[in-house]
């Protein structure tokens, strides 16, 4: 059966968040490195980058963490998982660890929804350039959702996992 | 209950979150909602605040020095290395463990990563040390914790997050751990050098003096491109051309006509797989320190420094045992979280402890530095190790005992000498007249 891991919706959205943390991995250092070749090279500092950094280096910190969760490659203290041999155990635990995951991320997307209605009410704008704060804001709101549907499809995933060791120990 | 209470409950949680592999991000919002909901701490201030710290332009060299070590560390530029390193201590009985050791400093130095250490020279240099005669789990063991030079030689990205945290320069973090990381590259040498005498090893055949002239000089030509990064980000830095963020831009640039034109292993399609890998560990580690932060100012903003003052100088005023008690907190905050996490955690809460007895803040950044790098080689958090096991073909009984061996007689020496001697990290800070 296929799993909701390999949907077409799960890798629709995995390729477009690839596409985008792509661009901004390009842009960021090449916007910096142009700062230091116009100010140290050509000695015409330009106003402003750095604060227009700010916005695609917001949404890569969130898109990027959305993505290690579509891979599942977070950083974990994964010791217990080498001790653990029986296999309906390392199910066990593995769907007890997604069930938690998921119910900390849905108390932080209801905080970071939080922000998001914040910055939309407040329609704040940078100090320099102008530019409203809400469409760096933002990246919080959408990174922190992403990365609790990603636990959910693992989720998902683990349930299925579960269910299959159990069949086997019967 | 008493604030203390909810705190000590609160890293019983993170714990708990910790040891079910929870993946750390939501491991730290877990303990921030128990601070939210038991603790009292406003969530809408922590948010607006945690956004405000997370968009500083000093946070941004972190996510470039790691894109710029991957583009290098996928370059190929090892083999290089290894064969530059070569030249100097190869022919000498053990050397090609030196050989380990030392690569894996000056890797440290153009990819700023302990995992660089190990995937960029584990694979060349492993299965070399055990044709020569060197048992599999001690070659794994040498190259493993020798990766964590990686996290001492600057520049090193746990020190953005120190100068960050605490407000001191990040210039003078960099270069406090060059002290105890030559003392780390010499212990382990020697450890080495005494221990490969019991080893039956085959040495590399002498060449013709001709024919060794011209393999150095063409080693020494081909590792000068990779040579340059360290040079162009270093002396960028100290010579006070671009700060740590435009100089981690600066590398992440120049990595690509490097690895792409010079040493040809880069390609379209591995920027692309580089550039993913790189987008995961950046925000896996970005977001985090979002959480960490906001965790760490919920214990600030409870005044947990102070109550952690007053209860460590109810035990001793002893500045001596004071810093064993440190110590002994770190090696296991090393234990259970990484390095950049337990930096972002503990600089905040422990700094006004270490004001009070008169550690400089720039000798406390070492005595982190060198406590938390330990964290990677050490279980159950021991990220580095496992994947010195992975790349190195090895079981974790094989490695364990010369991982200990180096540990013990090498690497907790140089942590001691750390603490109890500050020369030892300042002088060079000194040097440049950042202290």
């Amino acid at each position: 059966m296929k799993s909701f891991a390999d949907s077409s919706l799960v890798r629709a959205i995995s390729a477009v968040q690839n596409g985008i943390v792509l661009i901004l991995l390009a842009v960021i250092p090449l916007l910096v490195f142009t700062q230091v070749i116009l100010r140290y090279v050509l000695n015409l500092p330009l106003m402003g980058i750095e604060e227009l950094l700010l916005f695609p280096a917001i949404w890569l910190y969130f898109l990027g963490g959305s993505m290690a969760s579509k891979a599942r490659n977070h950083i974990d203290c994964g010791v217990l998982v080498l001790y653990i041999k029986k296999e309906t155990s390392l199910a066990l635990f593995r769907l007890v660890r997604m069930v938690l995951s998921v119910i900390i991320g849905c108390w932080a997307s209801y905080w970071a929804y939080w922000f998001f209605s914040y910055s939309l009410s407040k329609w704040k704008q940078s100090d320099l350039l102008y530019l409203p704060m809400f469409f760096a804001e933002s990246a919080v709101f959408i990174g922190v959702v992403l990365m609790v549907f990603f636990s959910v499809v693992e989720l998902i995933d683990r349930v299925n996992e579960y269910r299959v060791a159990l069949s086997k120990k019967d | 209950m008493d604030m203390l209470t909810i705190v000590a409950l609160d890293v019983v949680l993170l714990v708990f979150l910790l040891m079910m592999s929870v993946p750390l991000p939501w491991c730290f919002a877990g303990a921030l909602s128990f601070m939210a909901i038991a603790g009292g701490a406003s969530m809408k201030s922590m948010m607006l605040w945690g956004f405000n710290q997370s968009i500083g332009l000093v946070l941004l060299g972190s996510p470039l020095f790691i894109l710029a070590g991957m583009l290098i560390g996928g370059s190929g530029i090892a083999k290089y290395l290894l064969n530059f390193v070569d030249i100097f201590v190869g022919r000498i009985r053990g050397g090609i463990g030196a050989v380990a050791v030392l690569t894996c400093g000056i890797i440290g130095a153009i990819s700023r990563s302990g995992f660089t250490g190990v995937a960029a020279t584990g694979p060349i240099l492993i299965p070399r040390m055990v044709e020569q005669g060197y048992p599999r789990g001690y070659a794994t063991a040498l190259v493993t914790v020798s990766s964590i030079l990686g996290l001492l030689i600057p520049p090193s990205i746990v020190m953005i997050f120190y100068g960050w945290v605490t407000e001191t320069s990040i210039l003078a973090g960099f270069l406090s751990t060059v002290g105890p990381g030559v003392a780390v590259i010499i212990a382990f040498c020697t450890i080495n050098f005494v221990w490969a005498r019991k080893f039956d090893l085959k040495l590399v055949e002498k060449l013709p003096p001709a024919e060794q002239r011209a393999k150095n000089i063409k080693a020494t030509i081909w590792v000068m491109p990779a040579l340059l990064l360290p040079f162009i980000i270093l002396g960028g830095i100290y010579g006070g051309v671009f700060t740590p963020t435009e100089a981690a831009a600066v590398g992440a640039v120049v990595a690509v006509p490097i690895g792409f034109f010079i040493y040809r292993e880069l390609s379209g399609k591995s920027i692309m797989t580089l550039g993913i890998e790189a987008g995961q560990s950046i925000g896996s580690i970005m977001t985090m320190i979002f959480f960490t932060l906001m965790l760490s100012q919920t214990y600030v903003l409870l005044q947990v420094p102070q109550a952690l003052i007053s209860i460590v100088m109810g035990i001793t005023t002893d500045p001596f045992w004071i810093l064993i008690m440190v110590n002994l907190l770190l090696f296991v905050v090393g234990m259970i979280v990484n390095d950049i996490t337990g930096m972002i955690l503990c600089a905040p809460l422990l700094l006004p402890l270490m004001k009070t007895i008169g550690v400089d803040p720039i000798h406390f950044a070492a005595i982190m530095g060198v406590n938390l790098a330990m964290g990677g080689v050490t279980p159950p958090y021991a990220s580095i190790l496992y994947l010195g096991m992975r790349v190195g073909k090895c079981e974790f009984k094989d490695i364990l005992g010369p991982t200990m061996i180096f540990l013990i007689f090498g690497y907790i020496p140089v942590v001691f000498l750390t603490t109890y001697w500050p020369d030892l990290c300042l002088w060079l800070p000194r040097l440049a007249g950042l202290v």
